[in-house]
């Protein structure tokens, strides 16, 4: 019986009468890397707001390691080992490439203000831990040459490999990648590639938006597929392919691309 | 039979007061909907009516003395010009102030009107000095007795007004094209500007409505109670209290959390203590931040803004 | 030094506490000794409030309150119940954290700025209080006969003394404010600026931050309001007024948004331009009572929140640093254009 780390009964989210993500329900095997897919606006980012809590739930359950994420906060939910990047990047601008990951170090170390104002002991000791495990991560990502630069001197491409890297300070067991490939040089996307497998064979489990199907199809053991908020598909990369419905919902895209202003304001309401 | 006079004394001068309230709580959420930015300078618009309906219609020396205005105008063509200047100075608040700083974060647009607040009161301050102002009734006569409560024929011209600026602010947001817009632009900035509505139009003329508002609000109190450079501080507050016991962003909230503030206060003060009359919009407000924060802790909402689908 | 964060902020204090060691030789008088132990307090006010306004991202109206609350408390506590100062200082502190406490809970979780109107109305609210309650708090006369500060047998009598303990007081608020900055408490609240999303999803309780930066605040302005009425002996309500929990904000807005150094500046200029101010103004507008200086401050957070939004030390900087950083990348196109024309 394989373990299940993630579970989505039913999950819905409307805003304002819109449904965004209509009755979601899928398991997420632990040690796997499950890839979701669908047209612009299909619901994908809005499931990630989901899962890491930035949005309440409208409606359906969320399971994480088997506790129900209902009441957690976001930072709650990190803290039992969940983390996840952003499709439009969301880099602390006024740090340091290196402090940027360190914030990610935040639930694995203690000291509060009083330490920090006073300069314990404790203070400095978990200080270099932190130090020391962001300066790993950064180097997993082959950024350590540029720790002490400002995150916004970096290319596009960098800024999102920062960001994995401080998702991975977490030591996360449930990492949510969020269109990781968009923006990224071929190169980039190979190291990417690569760097995502060392992670699930260190345990990790990946959950991942992409546009990049040749990313999606090379490393995905299932895919989700999902069209208006709905799921139309599941399976292995080779079985979505080939279903009927989603080379309809891909065909569909091109079509219906420029909604009319009218449409959009009504979809609003 | 004292005290049911008594009540329904409280109801009268809580539903006059609370008027006023309504109306500048109205200002608050008409800036809110459409820019997100909390308006400290909305009391002051009331502050600016009051003064400068009172300049234009009896004789007031201003500028330290060195100026008499001496208009002299019918009272109804002072008010009327009255609202017309103070949407103007909304306007000009608007193109000197908010426009420029485009881009700027909302805690910097909301220093911005703390900024604009202090400027209005010093330069009343510098025009009117420190004197307390106030205007003749709207009509004379003695007032109505009811059940042994007293209702001035000024309170009947405040719930009046008020009345009217709703029943006209109703009409323009649910039959004109240009109210419809602008709540559209309430409703989702984005669908709005999508929509082809001007953004930067719409703001502006949030400023406009609201300051003729906020005018009117202070030139129908004042024959009541007394107007001064300062007063616009307690006006945004009491108005602020107001809007956010409508939920900040609803108009008919407005209005309801006016008048409640208004008759708590008025309660308030007849039942506890008349000294600390102006603390009670603050226990009220406080009391609701607590109340919606434990809701919304055991509702699980979300703490931050929409990051869009 | 070990203790200090980073060698730049070691040098910058030993040169700031030996300029202020040896500024008292070049005073002609002790008017201008008073107006430094001013900005003394004042800057131990912006820095809390500097933090507050930079990192979470909330604005307070009401610090005056928290400065009064200082200033009430250790007097009742050393003129009433006879409590030493340092006594005084310390109660005074902590009951003022606790109030702070309980406003900032509900006002700090919920989304939108409340906290602004609510530390406002928290100020007329103290305003009152401290008026009409006439058996507590002096009322419009003011509390009288607060004793100078003193710990053992050590009292500071004159102004000089009040000078150079004001100054290490605030100092020591500067150092501990920088250690914060540096440390996980200071990125969590630099990320919590930086993208409140991004620093919840890495698991920062960034309400629980905010809560404990405008604590800190409310502390910073405690002490500095003890100090103040140890240094004059009395106070009165006038002090607490509105006009200078907004006179704070300008300094912060001048001193520039989470600046711990900024805050030095902000307060040496803002209260040097309000004696400015209040000295000519009467001349310059006939019958002005001074107070009309709000107009300036107001006109000056106006410009400032316009053009350098993140306040005016810290935008110069930024500015600075990027047209540095944007010279530097032109020189590297160029160098990299030149190897190319060699090859």
């Amino acid at each position: 019986m394989t373990d299940t780390i993630l579970e989505a009964s039913g999950l819905r989210k409307e805003f304002g009468g819109v449904v965004a993500v209509h009755k979601v329900s899928f398991n997420v095997a632990r040690g796997e890397i499950f890839a979701i897919i669908g047209p612009n606006g299909a619901g994908k980012t809005t499931l990630f707001n989901l899962i890491s809590g930035v949005y309440p739930t409208t409606g359906g359950e969320l399971r994480f390691r088997g506790h129900r994420l209902a009441r957690a906060n976001p930072h709650e939910r990190a803290a039992m080992g969940l983390a996840r990047t952003f499709q439009n990047l969301r880099l602390f601008d006024n740090m340091t490439v290196l402090e940027n990951v360190m914030v990610g170090r935040h639930t694995k170390s203690r000291y509060g203000l009083m330490a920090a104002a006073l300069r314990l002991p404790t203070a400095h000791r978990e200080e270099r831990v932190i130090r020391e495990q962001a300066l790993k991560r950064l180097a997993m990502v082959g950024l350590e040459g540029r720790a002490h630069q400002l995150v916004g001197s970096l290319s596009f491409g960098q800024q999102r490999l920062v960001e994995v890297a401080r998702a991975m300070a977490i030591e996360p067991q449930l990492l949510l990648l969020d269109e990781p490939g968009a923006g990224l040089t071929r190169k980039e996307v190979e190291e990417l590639d690569d760097l995502v497998r060392r992670l699930r064979d260190d345990g990790m489990t990946v959950i991942l938006v992409e546009h990049n199907m040749e990313l999606v199809m090379g490393i995905a053991d299932r895919v989700m597929v999902l069209d208006y908020g709905q799921k139309i598909a599941e399976g292995t990369p080779l079985q979505v392919q080939r279903n009927p419905r989603v080379i309809a919902a891909y065909l569909g895209e091109e079509a219906s691309v420029g909604l009319h202003p009218e449409e959009a304001y009504v979809a609003t309401q | 039979m004292a005290l049911e006079s008594q009540l329904l004394q409280y109801l009268f001068t809580g539903v006059t007061v609370g008027s006023i309230y309504a109306l500048i709580a109205l200002g608050f959420v008409v800036i809110h909907n459409v820019t997100g930015i909390v308006n400290f300078a909305q009391g002051d618009f009331a502050m600016l009516g009051a003064l400068v309906a009172v300049t234009l219609t009896t004789r007031t020396p201003i500028f330290n003395r060195v100026f008499v205005a001496d208009f002299d105008l019918p009272l109804p063509l002072g008010i009327v010009l009255s609202v017309l200047i103070v949407s103007l100075i909304g306007a000009v608040l608007y193109f000197l102030a908010i426009r420029p700083a485009k881009g700027a974060s909302i805690v910097s647009l909301i220093i911005i009107t703390i900024g604009a607040h202090f400027a209005f009161q010093g330069l009343a301050l510098i025009a009117w000095a420190a004197d307390p102002y106030g205007l003749p009734v709207f009509t004379r006569g003695g007032p109505l007795e009811i059940h042994g409560a007293i209702l001035t024929r000024q309170n009947l011209w405040v719930i009046g007004v008020t009345a009217v600026i709703l029943l006209a602010l109703y009409l323009f947001f649910e039959r004109t094209m240009l109210g419809k817009a602008l709540r559209a632009c309430a409703i989702n900035r984005l669908a709005a500007r999508l929509m082809g509505i001007d953004a930067n139009r719409m703001a502006l003329l949030s400023f406009v409505l609201s300051a003729a508002i906020g005018a009117m609000a202070g030139i129908v109190i004042t024959p009541s109670t007394f107007m001064g450079y300062d007063s616009g501080t307690f006006l945004s507050l009491k108005g602020f209290v107001a809007a956010i016991m409508g939920g900040m962003n609803s108009a008919t909230g407005a209005v309801v959390g006016g008048l409640l503030l208004g008759i708590f206060e008025t309660v308030g003060a007849g039942f506890i203590s008349s000294g600390y009359k102006d603390a009670i919009a603050f226990i009220v407000l406080f009391a609701i931040l607590f109340v919606r924060m434990s809701v919304g802790v055991r509702k699980g909402q979300s703490q931050f803004e929409e990051v869009g689908m | 030094m070990k203790r200090l964060a980073g060698r730049t902020n070691a040098i910058a204090f030993i040169v700031v506490a030996g300029l202020l060691a040896i500024l008292p030789a070049f005073l002609a008088n002790n008017y201008q000794v008073s107006i430094l132990i001013l900005v003394a307090l004042y800057t131990i006010l912006t820095v809390g409030l500097s933090l507050l306004m930079g990192y979470a991202g909330q604005i307070s109206l009401g610090q005056a309150v928290f400065y009064g609350m200082g200033g009430y408390i250790t007097a009742w506590l050393t003129v009433r119940a006879g409590w030493p100062p340092l006594a005084g200082m310390a109660i005074a502190a902590l009951i003022t954290a606790v109030l702070a406490y309980i406003i900032g809970i509900p006002m700090l979780r919920l989304r939108g700025n409340y906290l602004a109107m609510v530390t406002l109305g928290l100020n007329v609210i103290f305003e009152l209080i401290v008026i009409q309650e006439t058996a507590w708090t002096g009322g419009p006369d003011g509390f009288r006969g607060i004793p100078k500060f003193s710990l053992g047998g050590l009292v500071l009598r004159t102004d000089l003394e009040m000078y150079y303990f004001a100054w290490f007081v605030a100092l020591l608020v500067l150092m501990l404010s920088l250690n914060i900055v540096n440390s996980r408490v200071g990125r969590a609240l630099r990320a919590v600026h930086g993208s409140e999303i991004a620093a919840e999803t890495m698991g920062v309780n960034t309400a629980h931050y905010k809560v404990q930066v405008f604590v800190l605040s409310a502390v910073y302005a405690s002490i500095a309001g003890s100090l103040y009425a140890f240094w004059l002996g009395i106070i009165s309500p006038s002090v607490y007024h509105i006009s200078f929990s907004i006179e704070l904000v300008v300094m912060v807005a001048i001193g520039g948004l989470a600046s711990v150094w900024g805050a030095i500046f902000g307060a040496a200029t803002v209260t040097l331009l309000a004696e400015f101010l209040r000295n000519t103004l009467p001349h310059l507008l006939r019958g002005a009572s001074g107070e009309q200086e709000i107009i300036a401050f107001g006109v000056i957070l106006i410009l400032v929140m316009i053009f350098l939004p993140e306040g005016v030390t810290t935008g110069v900087m930024l500015r600075y640093r990027r047209w540095r950083a944007g010279r530097e990348a032109l020189k590297e196109i160029k160098k990299s254009a030149e190897t190319m024309g060699a090859e």
